[in-house]
């Protein structure tokens, strides 16, 4: 991998590890980074968080990464991955 | 990089082309409702005193902990933890009806019988031949039990399912989704199946009806898990992405032990999304990434609501990434950019439908 894929790579990684490791403490949750996939949804057919969860990760985003994600898009936090996107975009624009 | 081991002998060729053919019954799946006689579908009937037990230790998914009326997605996996069937598990009582496509019902009733032998009062009884299923999908399906049966089934949960009388006849009513919609499933007696599908058509005349297995488009707009096309090589559950249908907590299911050991060594491949802007039919199959081949594409489309060639692939884990970009050599010498990007292709919701 040359400079630029492994950069992107590891920003991301780095930032995928920081949000299960977020979501597993904050939630109290049974599980290890490695047994969550990073597109399964939290929600609904997936992992099956709720809203009070969601108000949770909310915070907990908040804490890691100083960034207010909006309550009212609940697709921003639908997976580790769009957690992810939304997080990154908003540490470009700082 | 860990070398992927190639699976050359079934890597396939996909076409993805703006100017395709239209994905059957497109329209209702995204805008109305798409009414689908699902005859790739097979149910095992599973009873006895110790049918929790038989399912719990098969299944990934805990069963003990299955509530009445409620349904779980699960997974029958080998011992090395290579995919049998994805399972659908229905808890009535203390019997359970599992649903699965009808390409793997032989594999999986060998695997309940073999399992059964450590138990001593299960029946499994395959029930394909006595049902009809029924899905109704899209933005309006809800309006179909609401008139035929009733307001109060717009509250049932999702995940859950209740037992109606359609013109005396029983039916299972299961809330669930194969299309990215919160989707009802109609599981009724075979010889009532006509008169159903007359009714829930003559509810909603503009519904797009199609009969067969969801459209693998359709399913992979809303990175749907698809048994038959996700894992053509024998790909590991957690390759696939499918950690939510495994409970890592039990201390007992058919391939724990390979699932035990591959959270603690990491994954060589992982299946991503793949976002390919195409505005010409493209015909890909390989992936590759700074000269290197990355992986192989398991399933591709073009996606006339995002307006984007959309797949799926498996890629060595080091590129697999949201963000990383990849290339794709096609027909003709040319190769097209794609990128990782988070999954879903489309978000499908309620009434709505927008681009992830």
């Amino acid at each position: 991998m040359d400079g630029d894929i492994g950069a992107i790579v590891e920003a991301r990684r780095d930032i995928i590890t920081r949000l299960k490791t977020m979501l597993i403490e904050s939630l109290n949750l049974e599980m290890e980074p490695n047994e969550i996939a990073e597109d399964s949804s939290l929600f609904g057919i997936g992992i099956g968080l709720d809203s009070i969860d969601a108000l949770v990760i909310i915070v907990g985003i908040e804490d890691a990464f100083g960034v207010s994600i909006p309550t009212d898009e609940p697709h921003l936090y639908r997976s580790i991955n769009t957690i992810a996107d939304f997080v990154e975009s908003q540490l470009v624009v700082k | 990089m860990t070398p992927l081991t190639r699976p050359e002998s079934n890597v396939m060729e996909f076409v993805i082309s703006p100017d395709g053919p239209s994905i059957e019954g497109y329209e209702g799946f995204r805008q109305t409702v798409a009414i689908s006689t699902l005859d790739n579908m097979a149910a095992l009937a599973i009873s006895g005193n110790d049918a929790t037990a038989l399912l719990d230790a098969a299944a990934t998914g805990n069963i003990q902990e299955l509530y009445e009326y409620s349904v779980r997605y699960c997974l029958l996996l080998t011992d090395a933890a290579r995919i049998i069937s994805d399972l659908i598990v229905l808890k009535r009582d203390d019997s359970f009806l599992v649903l699965m496509d009808k390409k793997n019902v032989a594999a999986v009733r060998e695997q309940f019988a073999t399992l059964a032998n450590d138990f001593g009062d299960v029946a499994i009884a395959d029930v394909t031949g006595e049902s009809a299923f029924i899905s109704v999908d899209g933005p309006y399906a809800w309006e179909l039990p609401k008139a035929l049966i009733g307001l109060e089934t717009i509250g049932i949960r999702l995940l859950t399912f209740q037992d109606v009388e359609i013109d005396g006849y029983a039916v299972t009513l299961v809330r669930l989704g194969f299309a990215g919609e919160y989707g009802y499933l109609f599981i009724t007696p075979r010889d009532a199946a006509a008169n159903l599908l007359d009714r829930i058509r003559k509810a909603r005349p503009d519904a797009v009806f199609r009969t067969g297995p969801m459209p693998a488009e359709i399913r992979l707009e809303v990175r749907s898990y698809n048994c038959l096309v996700d894992s053509p090589n024998g790909e590991s559950p957690l390759e696939c992405g499918l950690h939510w249908m495994i409970d890592f907590r039990k201390d007992r299911f058919v391939g724990l032990e390979a699932i035990r050991r591959e959270v603690a060594n990491g994954l060589s491949k992982k299946l991503v999304a793949l976002n390919i802007p195409v505005d010409r039919e493209a015909k890909v199959s390989k992936v590759f990434c700074q000269g290197q081949e990355v992986g192989y594409i398991v399933n591709a489309a073009y996606s006339p609501i995002a307006k984007t060639g959309m797949a799926m692939a498996y890629l060595d884990e080091p590129v697999a990434w949201v963000g990383v970009t990849v290339s794709l050599p096609t027909q003709d010498g040319l190769d097209l950019e794609a990128t990782v990007v988070s999954a879903p292709f489309l978000l499908a919701q309620s009434n709505e439908v927008e681009m992830s």
